[in-house]
């Protein structure tokens, strides 16, 4: 792991593997992540080609993958993800902001964690795909609408996380920041919330991924003539089988993308490297 | 001169039984007690006694029904850092490296950082961790982690230093070492400590007087004044074993009483485990 600074004990600890430098662990690392997806791309391009399943219901990943250069060449494709993606990026990172900051007064105040039971439980319960229509009358087709509907379902999945992680924080680890002299924002800064850290990134994990499904949905139902969502149901009115198909593909590659990459980087470099999590 | 003043302290809490039952717990009851300036002080009770409770009073984390607390002669109130706390289960801060822990409370100080970086090598230096100062806790031993508790406690330099069952978690062996380290410590520094523990032979080894609790409510059975020298300490004269006879007669004689008194106890037995409303961010 990449602790390797700290020499406990030279004779105890002996580096057992120098590793081949920053990028040679970085090409490994790429690797071990991607293949398990390229090998179930390989399948699917199998059993697309042995024609058990008509090709025109299931094409195979070769043609899937020219339509995405079609698209791209065409100059779909880029606005398509950069519409989809600044949705999400904006909205999620308002709810987690939101969700965090919340979450973290729940679970220190008792009255407050009382009163916000029953509501969260009560809208925690509602698909924020059942919300769109409402949304609509009050925000219109708009921008705001999909992002405030995918905030809203990502930031109360934040919050949950948030506040039980704050509970589950062992006692005396507050107690310890409290004698110490921790009061105020420098106590929930600096005690509280990397604390509850672990249980805060996997809110961050489960709310983008919630987050990314809401937003996909929506884009149908408010069609604003951009994004993969929209870009996949508009090939269904059109029977553009692998148009549906590398819209399908191109949202799992970003999911895949963000909680690799982002959310479990940052994982890695806090509450792993600190020992709260288990590393398998 | 008395340090720490206890006097008629009375402490109790609620616990929510179930189904609306409640039922109040009285932890502590008329306890009086004075800790003297520059003295090590064990407290040794039965299990449930209330040891932890008082500590956590004395730190300022739980408030306390009546009586008084003074430390220095100014009442408590609310957790300051005239007083250092060292836990049983460590309480490091697992995102904090072993001198950033040491730090924490040098910084919500704020003292300059260079004055910061003095005192913390410093502290490091007496719990032997010097060269593990850049490495985050959990890749510690217990008894280290807890060295680094004590640092950690001591680097604000507080009035007095409270210390909740410090190695009772930890093995034979680190337990005995530490012991000894904590010995000399006190030797070196003169600190005023409060120490809890369930172990005659720690309280008899370390302190200078013992304070027997009873059974709860916490009352002050016996207070015993251990009359050796740090030789005859180290070298296990037989004078420590007469004082160990003592206090774990004494000891016993309340489990004789614990035992006898929940015969015919007028709380009602609950119906499922209850729930100890926690008390640390009211």
């Amino acid at each position: 792991m990449a602790q390797g600074d700290v020499r406990l004990n030279s004779e105890a600890v002996e580096i057992i593997d120098e590793g081949k430098g920053k990028w040679m662990y970085y090409l490994s690392t790429l690797w071990e992540n991607t293949w398990p997806l390229l090998a179930l791309f390989v399948l699917w391009d199998l059993l697309a080609r042995s024609g058990v399943i008509h090709k025109a219901l299931f094409p195979t990943i070769t043609t899937v993958i020219v339509t995405i250069g079609h698209l791209f060449t065409e100059g779909i494709l880029i606005p398509d993800i950069l519409a989809s993606l600044s949705r999400l990026i904006l909205g999620g990172t308002i709810a987690c902001l939101l969700g965090t900051v919340f979450g973290l007064i729940m679970g220190t105040n008792r009255v407050i964690e009382k009163i916000m039971i029953p509501p969260l439980n009560f809208f925690l319960s509602i698909p924020g795909i059942a919300l769109y229509p409402i949304v609509i009358l009050f925000l219109g087709l708009s921008e705001t609408t999909l992002i405030a509907t995918l905030g809203f379902e990502a930031g109360l999945t934040v919050l949950v996380n948030t506040w039980t992680g704050v509970k589950s924080v062992p006692p005396n680890m507050l107690y310890a920041g409290r004698v110490l002299g921790a009061k105020g924002w420098d106590f929930f800064r600096r005690v509280l919330f990397p604390a509850a850290l672990p249980s805060i990134i996997t809110g961050y994990r489960l709310g983008f991924s919630r987050a990314w499904r809401i937003l996909v949905a929506g884009e149908l139902l408010v069609s604003l003539g951009t994004g993969l969502g929209y870009r996949i149901f508009l090939a269904q009115d059109f029977l553009q089988i692998d148009v549906m198909y590398a819209g399908v593909l191109l949202i799992g590659v970003f999911g895949f993308l963000l909680e690799r990459v982002v959310l479990r980087s940052l994982e890695v470099y806090t509450v792993q490297r600190w020992g709260m999590i288990r590393e398998l | 001169m008395s340090k720490l003043v206890v006097k008629d302290l009375h402490k109790s809490y609620v616990i929510n039984e179930g189904f609306g039952v409640r039922s109040r717990v009285h932890a502590l009851r008329d306890l009086n007690m004075e800790v003297n300036e520059g003295e090590l002080l064990t407290i040794i009770g039965p299990s449930g006694c209330g040891k932890s409770t008082f500590l956590m009073v004395v730190a300022g984390i739980h408030p306390f029904d009546s009586g008084t607390l003074l430390l220095d002669g100014k009442p408590i109130t609310e957790p300051g850092l005239d007083r250092g706390v060292v836990f049983q289960d460590f309480a490091l801060f697992a995102w904090r490296s072993v001198r950033d822990n040491v730090k924490f409370g040098l910084s919500m100080k704020g003292l300059p950082e260079e004055e910061q970086d003095r005192i913390t090598d410093h502290y490091l230096n007496l719990v032997n961790l010097t060269e593990f100062a850049d490495v985050f806790p959990h890749r510690l031993s217990g008894g280290m982690k807890q060295r680094v508790g004590i640092a950690r406690a001591m680097a604000t330099e507080p009035e007095i230093l409270l210390m909740d069952e410090p190695f009772g978690s930890l093995d034979a062996q680190s337990r005995k070492i530490l012991q000894v380290q904590l010995l000399d410590i006190w030797r070196e520094t003169k600190k005023t400590i409060v120490f809890i523990t369930h172990s005659v032979r720690e309280a008899v080894f370390l302190s200078q007087r013992v304070v027997v609790l009873s059974s709860r409510p916490g009352r002050v059975v016996e207070t015993i004044t251990i009359d050796l020298s740090y030789e005859d300490r180290i070298s296990l004269s037989s004078s420590l074993m007469d004082y160990e006879r003592h206090l774990e007669k004494l000891i016993e004689e309340q489990l004789e009483d614990d035992f006898g008194m929940s015969m015919n106890v007028s709380m009602p037995a609950p119906k499922h485990p209850g729930f100890a409303k926690d008390e640390m961010l009211d």
